[in-house]
């Protein structure tokens, strides 16, 4: 961990707002795609996003490792999206919000206004196949392939072996891969 | 290696999680095996299409905001 961030929580600890800022303004796009990604809409991203960071602030006096501050945010981020899940599944599940992506541009480049119809339908489908899985899943799945996180932070994190994070992800891609057939066939036999 | 072994294989290479000692071997196979060739294609293509969909998300800045009025109502009750 560098020292700049450890400074900052350690001032955030003793009730200082601007270095928690700091602290949020790094790891809230983090802290909200993986909420987003797991419940699949913005309003309940934006609901465990502020309840973690809540509780973070709350509770970073209680912070025994410093360095394992980030796997200690994200299982508190994982409990408060366990918790919405909880309350909200007997309610009828919403549609899935398109939300702001960090370079939604990036497609743009897509003109064609049937190629943009065919790119929002390949978005939609793949939101709704990630929505599709399990929690367990998906949290392994966001965290390794949206976040980046190797598999040893992600067992960390969630408290599990390297093993069991190695086949939920593989899990994860199959069934993915199952639901996705008609975009990933294209061009196979071109090889 | 054995073709259900490199299907087994391909999600840790893919996440760059592979051992070094297992990368030859797997390389390998996927030279040599037509089969697992068009298994590691679909992979591949399934990872680049999520990977292309599944974007950070930029909180609303409203979240913020949210999150001082929340401390400050704690703090008020203290």
């Amino acid at each position: 961990m560098d020292k700049s961030l450890e400074k900052k929580i350690k001032k955030a600890a003793r009730g200082d707002l601007r270095a928690f800022q700091e602290i949020y303004d790094r790891f809230k796009r983090k802290v909200f795609t993986f909420s987003y990604h797991l419940l699949g809409s913005v309003e309940a991203a934006e609901e465990v996003t502020q309840d973690t960071f809540l509780s973070v602030y709350k509770n970073l006096k209680n912070l025994k490792s410093i360095e394992k501050f980030e796997p200690w945010l994200f299982k508190i981020a994982r409990n408060f999206v366990y918790q919405y899940n909880r309350k909200n599944s007997s309610r009828k599940e919403d549609s899935i919000d398109s939300g702001s992506t960090k370079d939604g541009n990036n497609l743009d480049f897509i003109e064609n206004p049937e190629d943009k119809l065919m790119k929002s339908e390949i978005s939609e489908e793949v939101k709704k196949a990630i929505k599709s899985l399990d929690l367990k899943y998906r949290e392994v799945f966001t965290l390794a392939v949206v976040e980046g996180y190797s598999y040893k932070e992600i067992a960390e994190m969630l408290g599990k072996s390297i093993q069991s994070v190695k086949t939920d992800i593989h899990r994860a891609r199959l069934k993915l891969r199952k639901i996705l057939e008609k975009y990933l066939d294209e061009g196979k036999d071109e090889m | 290696m054995k073709c259900k072994d490199f299907k087994n294989l391909i999600s840790e290479f893919l996440d760059g999680e592979m051992e070094i000692f297992i990368r030859d071997e797997f390389l390998n196979h996927l030279i040599l095996c037509k089969k697992c060739q068009g298994e590691f294609y679909i992979y591949l293509r399934e990872n680049m299409l999520l990977k292309t969909f599944l974007k950070d998300v930029e909180p609303p800045k409203n979240v913020w905001n949210s999150i001082l009025n929340l401390i400050s109502r704690e703090e008020s009750k203290i």
